[in-house]
């Protein structure tokens, strides 16, 4: 659990753009062996909600906003040594964002919470174009793939992507998830088979050990 | 709204608001008014009129003159230097009028953003690839940790097989050698060297493996260290010996004690010591030094060989880098030793290196840390170490002995004389037990070191040849010398009179040395019967009148009397100890029944002992019947040694 007093230290760092306090904030935490979940859920996450919505209300200008995801990215670099150092448990995934979308943190985020289960994750990043994607599934022939859409726009998108995707390999489950489909988006995606929505870090857990056992 | 409002508005913003660079500027470019931006972008004070245009723009030798500024009515881009020295680019409009100018200029918002958007792609893109390569050195730590455990496993199982073949080639070599041909010898000789290379390569995997798998698991002890390195010198004197080089050795001898890893170290020892006889013509030197620097403890190993090319040097501690130098005598090499030894040293926190120049012979240095880290077991184990006894290198003049060495292994026999040869003594050698009987009928001698593992007689049944066939007092001081195969206790038992566990220090020899009464021992091979025990030296542990007086009346009830108290008595003690753990108040009983057979023997400090125990009232409590417990089991031992010393 981390304290009101870390959580507010760490976000004014964050938001004045002292990346080597943050940095600190990571590292002192990681020495007390914090969870890598609680890390990412009750930091990285809340914090950048946070800034989210102080940007939505004019409280901060988008750069700010920018300096705080590209800062919280360079912090994931810390987690990787806990992160890839566990067990495999034989399971692959790919993870991508949708094209034209540049958000790419939550999908990160969310190939750590794999790799931290056991499974290998393959991140292709932002704005994934949709023959990246394929010829990346091809090449790793993933259990799962990820979707991830930061933005509502997004969804004819998303749907082109999966479209896609279950023509060329309709066997592949797939996930999808991200801010972008907190409102109506959700439920256009009830028409596809074998795609599931994931709304948090801990359903994907349960998803993953639903898929694993 | 009128304009002159409008105009004041526009100014008020322009001076304290807008992010644009303003200056207004006279026909010599100095700056009479500026605004709060340029004074915050550039840091520079413009109070007093003490600026230039030219102080704000950055000169790269190539601005045009003032007049061609002015004159040039379209935008000018130009650089201005900012107070956080990152040049910033902006686009400059000039009014003039009469003698004055207006200079204003401001950044292009569309570049800005392109320049954003492009940095935050980069960050993405570079924290993507850590990401990736990351993942990719956790995937490769997992693969060299099973690389690692493949190597061990393969290297174990290979050993047996490897050691085997060695073995039966050696056997066939000594058993067939009158029946086999020349060339079959040549062959099985071929058999023998190769199946040894493999077994040094197999060794040198599995340390690597270990190593490398993180379990190089030092052993730290407290150890004087210049006694360390003279006891690995001389165990490689046979192999600089056999190609006549000589071992120098000097160093600071006032170091203190090091911790390190003794069995670890002796392999740095022996790789370094080795390579430098490997590489080395004869009738040449190598010189081992030892010496303090800072909080570091230096050695160097200098030879006269051909010296390393400067290109092989960085390459030098990695695996499989041997160099393109030829040993002298065809030796092998397998590559690995020193970045077994260079791991070993970075293991004690030290470093090694190596200064070499072809034809000028090589120098490796290492160091180590006159205080390694300690666990606070080992800081205890440092605590309770008494301080090392000062070397007396004039023991000899002090204390003259004839010495003996009987050990059938020569090389850890000429160990031993080079540490006596430093205490000023020379001894003599014996390669077997018959050997050193003979030796010992036609000189006298003052103390034998006895090996107690040798074929044919060992030790012990040596001993118990002297104590049948000699009185104790012509007996000399006798060392036993183990490997670990036999306890302390049994030596003395024996009849040993010092027990010393190899390997063998300096300290050792003059301990066991101190304990030496000149004079008091010595036979030239006079046989005495066994029934004169002229002398007997029971010590304080037996009254002899007792003894003798059964003697004289009844030996065979002596006899029986001296078996049945060596064998109760240490059952009989057993006994105590559970007594007094589960009840207590059976003690007196029992103190009195050894008390009654220690009496009826004459074992007075027995006797003494149980005494003390029936005295202390109330009972003893837990240590000090503990401590009442450890000196009947040493007086026990030493009555019975005693009482074997009578041929019992």
């Amino acid at each position: 659990m981390i304290s009101t007093e870390i959580y507010n230290n760490y976000l004014s760092n964050l938001l004045s753009g002292n990346r080597a306090n943050c940095s600190k904030v990571v590292e002192e935490l990681l020495d007390q062996k914090i969870p890598v979940q609680e890390l990412y859920l009750e930091l990285f996450q809340s914090t950048l909600y946070e800034v989210g919505k102080l940007w939505e209300k004019n409280e901060i200008s988008v750069a700010v906003e920018h300096m705080a995801t590209a800062i919280t990215e360079g912090l994931l670099n810390l987690v990787y040594p806990v992160i890839f150092s566990g067990d495999r448990v034989g399971k692959s995934v790919v993870i991508a964002c949708v094209a034209k979308e540049f958000h790419q943190i939550g999908a990160k985020m969310i190939a750590d919470i794999f790799e931290l289960n056991g499974w290998d994750s393959f991140f292709l990043g932002a704005n994934t174009p949709s023959q990246e994607l394929q010829k990346m599934i091809e090449e790793k022939q993933p259990d799962l793939l990820g979707l991830s859409m930061s933005l509502s726009f997004s969804m004819p998108r998303l749907e082109k992507m999966i479209n896609e995707v279950q023509f060329a390999f309709p066997q592949l489950a797939i996930i999808v998830g991200g801010q972008g489909l907190q409102g109506e988006g959700r439920s256009l995606l009830s028409k596809y088979s074998n795609v599931t929505y994931i709304d948090s870090i801990g359903e994907l857990e349960k998803t993953i050990g639903v898929s694993d056992g | 709204m009128d304009k002159a409002f409008a105009a004041d508005i526009l100014t008020q913003y322009l001076d304290l608001e807008a992010s644009i660079i303003f200056l207004l500027i006279d026909s010599k470019g100095v700056v009479l008014e500026t605004n709060q931006y340029t004074k915050t972008m550039t840091g520079l004070d413009f109070s007093n009129q003490q600026q230039n245009l030219y102080d704000v723009l950055v000169d790269f030798g190539n601005l045009p003159s003032l007049e061609e500024i002015k004159n040039n009515s379209s935008v000018q881009m130009f650089n201005i230097q900012t107070s956080d020295n990152l040049p910033q680019t902006f686009y400059f409009n000039f009014f003039q009028k009469d003698d004055f100018t207006i200079v204003l200029g401001q950044m292009d918002q569309q570049e800005t953003d392109e320049l954003r958007n492009n940095l935050l792609q980069a960050n993405n893109e570079a924290n993507n690839l850590t990401r990736e390569l990351q993942k990719k050195n956790a995937q490769l730590e997992q693969l060299n940790a099973v690389k690692n455990q493949f190597l061990g496993m393969a290297a174990h199982d290979l050993r047996n097989p490897i050691g085997i073949i060695l073995r039966y080639s050696e056997f066939l070599i000594d058993e067939a050698k009158k029946t086999l041909t020349r060339d079959q010898l040549d062959l099985l000789n071929s058999i023998k060297i190769s199946s040894n290379f493999m077994l040094l390569l197999l060794n040198d995997l599995l340390d690597i493996a270990k190593i490398e798998s993180g379990k190089l698991e030092l052993k730290l002890e407290l150890t004087n260290f210049v006694e360390f390195v003279k006891r690995n010198i001389s165990l490689n004197q046979i192999i600089a010996s056999q190609k006549k080089i000589k071992l120098n050795f000097q160093s600071y001898e006032y170091l203190p004690q090091l911790m390190l890893d003794p069995l670890k170290m002796e392999q740095v020892f022996n790789n370094l010591i080795s390579n430098a006889i490997k590489y080395s013509p004869a009738n040449t030197s190598v010189l081992i030094s030892v010496f303090q620097s800072g909080d570091y403890v230096m050695v160097s190993v200098k030879d006269q060989g051909p010296g390393i090319p400067e290109a092989e040097i960085p390459n030098l501690f990695k695996a499989f880098q041997t160099t393109s130098v030829q040993s002298t005598a065809g030796e092998k090499s397998t590559g690995l030793g020193l970045m077994i030894v260079n791991k070993i040293i970075l293991g004690h926190q030290g470093r090694i290196w190596v200064e070499s120049k072809q034809g000028e012979g090589s120098i490796f240095f290492f160091s180590l840390p006159m205080v390694l880290e300690r666990t606070e077991k080992d800081s205890q184990a440092l605590r309770q170490k008494s301080p090392a006894p000062k070397i007396r290198y004039n023991l000899a003049k002090k204390k003259p002995l004839e010495i003996l060495l009987v050990d059938d292994q020569v090389e850890h026999m000429h160990m031993i004389s080079i540490l006596l040869n430093q205490l000023g003594y020379q001894a003599q050698f014996s390669r077997s037990a018959r050997q050193a009987l003979e030796e010992m009928g036609k000189n006298t001698f003052d103390i034998v070191f006895l090996d107690i593992k040798m074929p044919e007689i060992d030790g012990i049944t040596m001993t118990e040849h002297l104590y049948r066939h000699h009185p104790r007092n012509k007996i000399p001081f006798l060392v036993a010398v183990t490997g670990a195969e036999i306890s302390k206790e049994e030596c003395l038992a024996a009849g040993f009179d010092e027990f010393l566990l190899k390997p063998i220090g300096i300290e050792d020899l003059q301990a066991a040395i101190g304990h030496v009464n000149i004079g008091s021992s010595a036979f030239t091979g006079e046989e005495v019967s066994k029934d004169k025990m002229s002398s007997p030296k029971p010590g304080p542990f037996l009254n002899l009148e007792v003894l003798e007086e059964y003697r004289k009346i009844d030996p065979e009830f002596l006899t029986a009397l001296v078996s049945m108290f060596l064998e109760q008595t240490p059952g009989a003690i057993e006994e105590l100890k559970k007594t007094f753990d589960e009840n207590p108040r059976n003690i007196p009983g029992l103190v009195d029944q050894i008390q009654g057979a220690c009496e009826n023997l004459g074992a007075t400090k027995l006797v003494k002992i149980c005494q003390n125990i029936r005295e202390s009232a109330p009972p003893a409590g837990g240590s000090e019947f503990e401590r009442y417990l450890e000196n009947l089991e040493t007086a026990f031992l030493e009555t019975k040694q005693a009482l074997q010393q009578m041929k019992f």
